[in-house]
C-alpha cells in the first residue's frame, strides 16, 4: 500500500555509475514493492502476509476506516454510534458479516464479503474492545448441546422474527430480519449477545453460555433439518404448499383433459 | 341369450328381483348418459380426493390421540427429545416417524385436502361460468355452497388437530375472530373451546367434529349433490345434435364407470405421489405449540389464506358503538367472508332477478356469450388471487427482500382496482369474441350421427320446459367402451406408488432412526 508512495520521489538519473547503480536498484526495488502492494491489494482476505511486510495497527485502521463516522475515540457522530463498551463481539460481528465500513453514511448495513483481512479484523476488534468494556467474542462449544432445548429457546426467543426455519421474516418499518442460513457459528452468537439492528439483545442472565451454545446449534441444525417427507419445498410452510398443490391441479386438470377426449359422444 | 333362470345362481337372481324390482333399476341406472366434457369431471376429482381423504384420515385416526395432557417427548426424534408436548403433538410426531407408512398417509391426507378444496373451487367455477346453477339446479347450487363452506371448517379443524406451533398459532386467530363477533363472540368463543383460550378438553371436541361429524355431514351433501345431478340429468353444452330435451354422451355401464374409475386411480396416484415425495406440514421443524410462542411467516392452508389476507389488509379501525366495541377483525374475517358467501349462495336468484330469466336451462351457455356473468366471476377471482398473495405477502417480502409496507399499500389498493381492470377487460373480450363468433344452435349434430332412440321425445325448442319433465333427457349415440385400458393404467400408478412411497419412507425413518 505504501509501496509507491515510499518511491514517489524518485531521484533524477545522474552521471556517476554507482549512482546510477542505485538508482536503478531503487527503481527495480519499487518495481517488486508495487507488485506486492497490488498482490495484498488483490487478495486482502487470504491474510497471507509476508513476514516483512508491516501489518497496520487497530488504531491507524480505525483512523483510516472507522473514524469519519464513530469519531476520533470512538465517541460517535451524528453519521455513527458510539464505539465505546460496545465489545468485541460486536465489532467482530459487524466487521466479519462485511457491514461495516458503510460505502455510504446512510446506507443500510447488509451482509457482505468482509472488508478486511483476518488479521486486520482482529487489530480493530481489540482496538475496539479496549474502548470500553463490553461482551466479549463467545467460545462456542457445540460438540455436547442439547438440540431440543435449543429448539425450545429458539422457538420461544427466535422464531417471531427469524422464522421457524431460520429464513428471516418482515419487519414493519425495520426492513427484514435476515435469513440465519449463510451465518457462520460464531456470528450468530455474537448477534445474540450484541442485539443487531432491530434485534433484542440477549445479555448472559437471559441465554447463559450452555443456553447460547444450544440455540446456535439448533439454528445450525435448521441449515439442514431433517426432511423426513420428502423435498422440504424451501421450507416456506403453506405457501409454497399452496403452489405444490395448484401445480397438482393442473396435472389433474390436464389428466381430466386426456381423459375427456377418449371414446365418442 | 342363455336362459339364466336354468342355472341355481340365475334362480336365486330372479327370486330376489321378484321380490325387489332390482333389474329394473339397475338396468335404468347401468342406461344412465352422462354428457361428455372434460370440465365435468372436476367435481368428480373432489369426489376422489375425498375419498382418499376417507382411506387415509382411518388410518391417521388409528393412531392419534386428542388429548392436552402434558407429556415429555422420548422418541426418535432427537431435536425434540426432553420437550414437553401434548399427548396430541406426541401421537402426531409418532406417527410421522415411528409408524410405518405413516408420514406417507399423513402427507398424502394433507394433500388431498388442498387438492379436495382446489377441485371444489374450479369445479365451482366451472358451474358458475357455464350458468349451470340456474333453474331446476339451484338448489344443488346451495348444497355444493354449503358442501365447500364445510369442506373450509373441515380443513381448518384437521390442521388444528395436530396442535403443533403453526397450527396453534391459527387456532388463536380463530379464537379472537369468534370473540370478534358482537354480542355473543365471548360466550361463543367460550362454548366452543370450553373456557378461555386454550380451553380444556378442544381437541377432543374437534377431533370428534373433525372424524365423524364434518365427514358424515360432507358424505351426505355428496349424496344429495349427486342426486340432485342425476334428477334432471347433468347440463350440458350446446352443439353437435345436444338439445334442452336430450342427453348426449356415455352410458354409465361400461363406458362412464371405466372412464370414472380411471380418474379415481390417477387421482389417487398423484395424491400418493405428492405424499411420497413432497414434504407438507412438517410438525417437527414447526415444535409443538407454546402460548408464548409465535413464528414470523406462519400461513394457512390456501382455502384460509384468503382469509388471512383479508385480516391483514385491513387497516387497525374499530367500531365504538357506545358501550360497545365491533372489534377490527371482525371486519375482514366475519362481515366480509358473511357478505362473499351470502352472494354465492343467492347468486342464482339474483341473476335470475335482474336478468328476469326464470326459465328451465338444460343447456349450458359459453362464458364468452355472459360477458357480464364471466367478468364478475374473473373479477372476484382476481380479489381473491390478491388476499391469496397477501396472506403470504411477508414471505416473499422476505425472499427478495423487500419492505412489507409499501407492498401490504399496493395490495391494499390491488384488492379494489385489479379486479374492476380485469373485469372490464374479460368483459371486453367476451363479448367481442361472442360478436365474432356466436353460437349456432341450427348447427347441424357435429359427433352423434346415430339415430336418436324411439322413446325419445322430438325436439320442441319453444316448449322446451314442458317436455323435459315428461320426457326422460336419456339419449346415447351408443356406449362405447373407453375406459378399461385407462382403469388399468391408473390402477397399477396407484399401487405401485403407494408400494414406492412406502418403501421409500420406510428407507427414510432407518436411515434417521440409526
Amino acid at each position: 500500500m505504501s509501496a509507491q508512495s515510499r518511491t514517489g520521489p524518485s531521484r533524477p538519473p545522474t552521471a556517476s555509475p554507482r549512482r546510477e547503480r542505485r538508482a536503478r536498484a531503487l527503481i527495480g526495488w519499487a518495481a517488486v514493492l508495487a507488485v506486492a502492494g497490488v498482490f495484498v491489494l488483490w487478495h486482502p482476505a487470504q491474510g497471507q502476509q509476508s513476514p516483512e511486510s508491516q501489518l497496520p495497527s487497530g488504531p491507524d485502521l480505525y483512523q483510516a476506516n472507522c473514524a469519519s463516522c464513530h469519531g476520533n475515540q470512538g465517541e460517535g457522530t451524528f453519521r455513527g454510534p458510539t464505539l465505546i463498551g460496545v465489545g468485541a463481539a460486536s465489532a467482530d460481528y459487524w466487521l466479519r458479516s462485511g457491514r461495516m465500513p458503510l460505502e455510504e453514511p446512510d446506507q443500510e448495513a447488509e451482509r457482505g464479503e468482509p472488508a478486511f483481512d483476518d488479521a486486520e479484523i482482529r487489530e480493530l476488534v481489540g482496538y475496539v474492545a479496549r474502548l470500553g468494556e463490553g461482551p466479549e467474542i463467545p467460545e462456542l462449544e457445540l460438540s455436547d448441546v442439547d438440540l431440543a432445548r435449543g429448539g425450545e429457546l429458539y422457538r420461544l426467543n427466535c422464531a417471531s422474527c427469524h422464522n421457524w426455519d431460520g429464513k428471516g421474516g418482515a419487519l414493519v418499518n425495520r426492513g427484514n430480519a435476515p435469513p440465519l442460513h449463510p451465518v457462520p457459528d460464531v456470528q450468530l452468537a455474537e448477534a445474540v449477545r450484541i442485539g443487531p439492528g432491530a434485534m433484542p439483545q440477549f445479555s448472559e442472565r437471559q441465554l447463559d453460555e450452555e443456553e447460547l451454545n444450544d440455540v446456535v446449534a439448533y439454528a445450525e441444525y435448521l441449515r439442514t433439518p431433517q426432511d423426513a417427507g420428502g423435498y422440504g419445498l424451501a421450507h416456506w410452510g403453506p405457501s409454497t404448499e399452496t403452489i405444490a398443490g395448484f401445480v397438482a391441479m393442473l396435472v389433474l386438470v390436464a389428466v381430466t383433459a386426456w381423459l375427456g377426449e377418449r371414446g365418442r359422444g | 341369450m342363455t336362459d339364466h333362470t336354468t342355472t341355481p345362481l340365475g334362480r336365486l337372481a330372479q327370486w330376489i328381483d321378484q321380490r325387489v324390482g332390482a333389474a329394473k333399476f339397475t338396468r335404468s341406472t347401468l342406461d344412465y348418459v352422462f354428457p361428455k366434457h372434460f370440465t365435468f369431471l372436476f367435481g368428480e376429482i373432489a369426489l376422489y380426493s375425498f375419498v382418499v381423504l376417507v382411506g387415509t384420515g382411518i388410518f391417521l385416526a388409528l393412531f392419534y390421540t386428542p388429548s392436552e395432557a402434558e407429556v415429555i417427548y422420548a422418541g426418535t426424534y432427537e431435536p425434540l427429545r426432553g420437550v414437553a408436548m401434548t399427548e396430541a403433538y406426541e401421537s402426531v410426531v409418532d406417527l410421522s416417524f415411528s409408524v410405518r407408512a405413516g408420514l406417507l398417509f399423513r402427507q398424502t391426507h394433507h394433500w388431498a385436502a388442498l387438492v379436495f378444496l382446489g377441485a371444489i373451487f374450479i369445479h365451482l367455477c366451472r358451474v358458475f361460468f357455464t350458468g349451470a346453477f340456474r333453474r331446476p339446479r339451484e338448489l344443488n347450487w346451495i348444497t355444493g355452497v354449503t358442501l365447500m363452506i364445510v369442506a373450509i371448517a373441515e380443513g381448518f379443524a384437521g390442521y388444528s388437530l395436530l396442535d403443533d406451533l403453526l397450527s396453534g398459532t391459527g387456532v388463536r386467530i380463530g379464537y379472537s375472530i369468534a370473540e370478534s363477533i358482537p354480542v355473543v363472540g365471548t360466550w361463543l368463543a367460550y362454548w366452543v373451546w370450553g373456557g378461555e383460550y386454550p380451553g380444556e378438553g378442544f381437541l377432543s371436541r374437534l377431533f370428534a367434529v373433525h372424524i365423524f361429524l364434518m365427514p358424515a355431514l360432507i358424505a351426505a351433501l355428496i349424496g344429495v349433490h349427486l342426486f340432485l345431478v342425476a334428477r334432471p340429468h347433468h347440463t350440458q353444452f350446446p352443439g353437435g345434435g345436444r338439445r334442452e330435451d336430450n342427453v348426449v354422451g356415455l352410458r354409465l355401464w361400461p363406458s362412464y364407470a371405466t372412464l370414472s374409475v380411471g380418474l379415481f386411480f390417477l387421482v389417487a396416484a398423484v395424491l400418493h405421489l405428492m405424499g411420497g415425495f413432497l414434504q407438507i406440514n412438517p410438525v417437527w421443524l414447526y415444535g409443538p405449540y407454546d402460548v408464548f410462542a409465535v413464528s414470523s411467516g406462519s400461513q394457512a392452508d390456501w382455502y384460509f389464506l384468503w382469509l388471512q389476507g383479508a385480516l391483514r389488509l385491513m387497516p387497525g379501525v374499530s367500531l365504538e358503538l357506545g358501550p360497545w366495541t365491533v372489534a377490527n377483525q371482525f371486519f375482514p374475517a366475519v362481515l366480509y367472508p358473511g357478505v362473499v358467501f351470502a352472494v354465492l349462495y343467492l347468486w342464482p336468484f339474483l341473476e335470475a332477478r335482474v336478468t328476469g330469466d326464470r326459465g328451465e336451462h338444460h343447456l349450458l351457455d359459453r362464458p364468452r356469450d355472459r360477458p357480464v356473468r364471466t367478468a364478475l366471476g374473473a373479477a372476484a377471482i382476481a380479489g381473491f388471487v390478491v388476499l391469496l398473495v397477501a396472506g403470504s405477502d411477508d414471505v416473499f417480502v422476505t425472499t427478495f427482500d423487500w419492505s412489507i409496507v409499501p407492498v401490504r399499500n399496493i395490495e391494499r389498493v390491488a384488492f379494489f382496482v385489479l379486479p374492476a381492470l380485469v373485469g372490464l377487460a374479460v368483459w371486453k373480450a367476451a363479448r367481442d369474441l361472442s360478436r365474432a363468433a356466436p353460437l349456432d344452435r341450427t348447427a347441424p349434430p357435429t359427433r352423434s350421427p346415430e339415430p336418436m332412440p324411439a322413446n325419445i321425445a322430438p325436439a320442441a325448442s319453444g316448449a322446451a320446459a314442458a317436455t323435459v319433465r315428461t320426457a326422460p333427457r336419456r339419449d346415447s349415440p351408443g356406449g362405447h367402451d373407453v375406459g378399461r385400458p385407462t382403469a388399468i393404467v391408473g390402477a397399477v400408478a396407484t399401487v405401485g406408488a403407494v408400494v414406492a412411497l412406502g418403501s421409500l419412507v420406510r428407507r427414510a425413518l432407518r436411515r434417521h432412526s440409526s
